[in-house]
């Protein structure tokens, strides 16, 4: 079974930089579930980085249980079904919302 | 084309304000709307500063990134919709503020939103036609000093200015195609001697989006034709962006992925920047841009029509972009300021027309 730390950890080596030129964000995951846990993630110059815990202001944050982010993000449920169903939830302008989403090579399944 | 960009440069109001400001004092929007219209902050104007200062501060970074002589440039035309004069040219200014030779062609171009994209391509043209060698383009607009206290417009209308030096030598990027689609429609406007833009429309909700779809789906269709491209053939888009929405709705009905469009839009950052909203998005995409790249361009103004076009970055932009003063790096150098401080500096405050020269 995935853990939240290693998917979370392994953000940076799905993330796609092409898409993120110029896009600077600080993007909080504040996670409820079987892992309760805050990570903080910086996308800056075409690089992302993780700090654990609310590190920094955050302009974007996603709430929800962990278990669905980790279903997010390997590709075991599509992102956009766990949003619908709000069993995910982004708090902060929906334009960077839909832009984050962009940002990641899941892996299909 | 042999026509394209030689630089650019930008101007922003240094004071922001944040939304919930705003909402503190008025409470006139449902906090639902400011995440789905993605409100956020927005340029408040110095006391000193309105469409044309912004204007100058654009273009003399686009003058010294050009690097020629000023002498060759043979047209200034400035875009706004919020021009200090009724009258008046303010583009003139600029031809003494910037030390610009008189015998330019010089004007103001009133397209409300799209001015600047209009202006760009009216100077294009006669640089093409081999009438000039070179032109200063400016789009810029004050639209938060021209709307009233607790209109729901408040939360966006912001301010800025990008401008653009033009030429055939040089370039960082290639003029290529173009469309326009006009006819008269009611959405935002302001008649003569009122201060205030007046929303036609509304805010938000389709209704407020009409005037944009009904112009701006023409206009992108047309351009794809004449071009024979799709929209999967452009790297990037700049599109509308008075709120969030309206990128959307532009995504959505000229069938354009959400990576083309959403990393570049602004307005949770700065706002709706008028005629200069939509050339800054664009200034931001160039910042990154690789060589090659193809970007398109999508301007929309308010009761004024669409242009679409198309640019192709060059060889040069690696070595010529700018390395300093970048949209994102203007975006962050700010001062947040509170609601009544937005009102004293943008003129807002009733004042007796029979004041002394200070209160008592």
């Amino acid at each position: 079974m995935t853990t939240i730390k290693e998917v979370i950890q392994n953000l940076p080596n799905i993330f796609k930089p092409e898409k993120a030129k110029g896009w600077n964000r600080i993007i909080l995951f504040d996670l409820e579930g079987e892992e309760p846990s805050q990570w903080t993630l910086t996308i800056e110059n075409g690089t992302a980085s993780i700090e654990e815990g609310n590190t920094k202001q955050p302009k974007l944050t996603i709430l929800g249980k962990s278990e669905h982010i980790v279903q997010m993000f390997t590709g075991e449920v599509p992102p956009m079904k766990l949003v619908n169903a709000k069993l995910i939830k982004m708090k902060g302008p929906m334009m960077d919302a839909i832009a984050f989403s962009g940002l990641w090579n899941i892996p299909k399944k | 084309m042999h026509t394209g960009i030689r630089s650019y440069g930008i101007a922003l109001p240094k004071y922001r304000i944040d939304s919930a400001e705003i909402w503190g004092v008025w409470k006139n929007l449902s906090k639902s709307f400011f995440d789905l219209l993605s409100i956020g902050e927005r340029g408040v104007c110095a006391p000193e500063e309105d469409t044309i200062t912004l204007a100058v501060s654009a273009a003399k970074m686009a003058l010294e990134r050009a690097t020629i002589s000023n002498e060759s440039i043979g047209a200034v035309f400035l875009g706004s919709g919020t021009s200090p004069y009724a009258t008046k040219a303010a583009a003139t200014i600029l031809i003494d503020a910037l030390d610009l030779p008189k015998s330019a062609l010089t004007c103001d171009v009133q397209c409300s939103d799209k001015s600047g994209s209009t202006a760009l391509w009216m100077a294009a043209g006669l640089i093409e036609a081999g009438l000039i060698e070179n032109a200063l383009v400016i789009g810029a607009d004050t639209l938060n000093r021209h709307t009233q206290p607790g209109m729901v417009l408040e939360y966006v209308a912001s301010a800025g200015a990008v401008a653009f030096v033009l030429g055939k030598e040089n370039l960082i990027a290639t003029l290529e195609g173009f469309a326009t689609h006009s006819h008269d429609q009611n959405d935002y406007f302001r008649t003569e001697g009122e201060r205030f833009i007046q929303a036609g429309a509304g805010f938000y909700g389709w209704v407020a989006n009409w005037g944009l779809l009904d112009h701006v789906v023409p206009a992108g269709t047309e351009l794809f034709e004449k071009t024979g491209l799709k929209p999967e053939d452009f790297s990037k888009f700049a599109v509308p962006q008075k709120t969030g929405l309206r990128p959307l709705m532009t995504m959505g009905k000229l069938e354009l992925d959400m990576m083309q469009v959403l990393p570049f839009v602004l307005t949770s950052q700065i706002g709706d920047c008028g005629a200069a909203g939509v050339l800054l998005s664009l200034a931001h995409i160039l910042d990154f841009a690789e060589s090659g790249e193809r970007i398109g361009v999508i301007d929309y103004g308010c009761g004024a029509g669409s242009d679409a076009w198309s640019l192709v970055c060059t060889d040069l932009l690696p070595e010529r972009r700018p390395t300093r003063d970048l949209v994102v790096e203007c975006l962050e150098d700010k001062i947040m300021v509170d609601y009544a401080t937005m009102i004293k500096f943008e003129g807002k405050l009733m004042q007796s027309p029979h004041r002394l020269s200070n209160y008592y």
